[in-house]
């Protein structure tokens, strides 16, 4: 008590002068008009600049959500693609087909190892999630790689970094009039060696490819719908015809599977894959 | 402090808040619209209240006296404002001029006790504090500091001259 007294002996001459002023700062802004428009612009700057300082610090910690919600707008926007749809608009749809031929499931990378031979990727999406061994992975740069094993909440895939991988990828040439033919396709490796590049085999000699031509996914597997992207031709070295019937085409990926985190599972509508498997499967004397 | 110094001090109260609203009120150039300046005379009542009044009673009076004149001007509460600011500035100016030996207690700061010289040095800054504070509230913004300070330098001069013939008038001791 003693020294509220004291500070109040120390400090009391300021108290009054700000209790006064407050007092007639008070009048001021209730009887002028003008100081009242003063008053409610001045605040009103205020209040706006400290709700968009709030605003902004909320936006992050909502991030979380918003990739959410991006991701689940991205996977609807990659179902509507048109090369993922079987495309029966001829048929009228009486015997209710759905059109739907690949739709994908968004995963999130949460391990990985990169820099050995035999790389692979860990995703939070699992047998629960429909996922299934073979299901190709994507993500928006292009292709990641493909599904080995799932478990019920998680899925083992095998990077395209990977020695064992195998994908079947076609060559779009720039320019087709100098006899360079658009519809060539191999298959793509790696060997161990650099992230960044792999390479195209099985693609025959007397088929003309450059640096720059584009590669994508050739569609002739289960894996991936046609037109994904994997890379561009780096260099394509003359070969000794002599020697080899193939090109050996060095490839500069498109996609990063050492950095990817945000990924797509392709998966192909199942009744239509029975139904593909079970025709290649028939050796035609049936019946 | 006597009798004689309360009774002299609550006449001048009076006296000076009559003259201000009832004449200076009047007086005012108007420029666009506006008055250009305004004479205050008032803010001498609290220049002589005598150098022992204490800071807070200082405060309290021309917290009083500014209201009784609000009333009379619009809008409410700025004469109070300036008026409280310079009760509290007062403290200061006094200390900054204050003689080797100090203030005599029981006198007031007057023309008669002071000298013409001290006395004018020390009501001008009060003075001119006292315009700029209520120039200043009353545009409420810094924005027009131009125009405040016009305005508090016009309203300043002016004021010193009614001043200067009020004590020349009346030249109280206390």
């Amino acid at each position: 008590m003693g020294s509220l007294l004291q500070l109040f002996a120390r400090l009391g001459n300021f108290l009054t002068l700000l209790f006064l002023e407050g007092i007639c700062l008070l009048l001021i802004v209730q009887s002028g008009d003008k100081q009242k428009d003063i008053l409610l612009n001045s605040t009103g700057i205020l209040v706006n600049t400290i709700n968009e300082r709030i605003s902004n610090l909320t936006s992050y910690v909502n991030l979380d959500k918003q990739v959410a919600e991006l991701k689940a707008i991205n996977t609807e926007l990659h179902n509507a693609r048109p090369e993922n749809r079987y495309g029966n608009k001829v048929v009228v749809d009486t015997m209710g087909i759905s059109d739907s031929l690949y739709s994908y499931i968004a995963a999130e990378v949460i391990s990985r190892s990169v820099y050995g031979a035999n790389n692979t990727l860990i995703l939070n999406r699992g047998g629960a999630h429909g996922v299934e061994k073979g299901m190709g992975v994507i993500c928006d740069d292009g292709v990641v790689g493909i599904v080995e094993d799932t478990s019920h909440y998680y899925s083992k895939v095998i990077s395209i970094l990977n020695t064992k991988s195998r994908i079947s990828a076609s060559v779009i040439s720039r320019d087709t009039s100098e006899g360079k033919n658009n519809d060539t396709f191999g298959v793509l490796v790696w060997e161990y060696g650099s992230p960044e590049f792999a390479k195209l085999t099985d693609i025959p000699l007397y088929h003309k490819v450059s640096p720059g031509d584009s590669i994508q996914t050739s569609g002739y597997s289960f894996a991936f719908p046609r037109g994904v992207a994997i890379g561009k031709i780096f260099e394509a070295p003359a070969p000794d015809a002599e020697k080899t019937s193939m090109h050996a085409i060095k490839v500069k990926l498109s996609s990063d599977p050492v950095r990817v985190q945000h990924v797509y599972i392709v998966k192909m509508d199942n009744r239509k894959k029975t139904d593909l498997l079970r025709l290649e499967h028939s050796d035609g004397y049936e019946q | 402090m006597n009798s004689k110094t309360i009774l002299s001090n609550v006449l001048r109260f009076a006296l000076l808040l009559l003259i201000q609203v009832f004449i200076l009120k009047r007086i005012y150039f108007t420029l666009d619209g506006r008055p250009s300046f305004q004479v205050l005379l008032y803010p001498l009542f609290l220049f002589i209240l005598p150098f022992k009044t204490p800071r807070v009673a200082l405060m309290l009076l021309g917290f009083t006296m500014g209201l009784l004149i609000d009333f009379f001007y619009t809008p409410l509460g700025l004469h109070a404002g300036a008026l409280v600011f310079t009760a509290y500035a007062r403290h200061w100016i006094l200390a900054f001029w204050a003689p080797r030996d100090g203030y005599n207690m029981n006198h007031s700061p007057t023309v008669k006790r002071m000298g013409r010289a001290w006395f004018l040095r020390y009501a001008s800054v009060l003075l001119f504090l006292h315009t700029f504070v209520y120039f200043s509230l009353e545009a409420f913004t810094f924005v027009y500091i131009v125009d405040i300070l016009w305005q508090s330098l016009t309203s300043f001069a002016i004021s010193m001259v009614f001043i200067i013939i009020f004590m020349l008038i009346f030249n109280p001791e206390d």
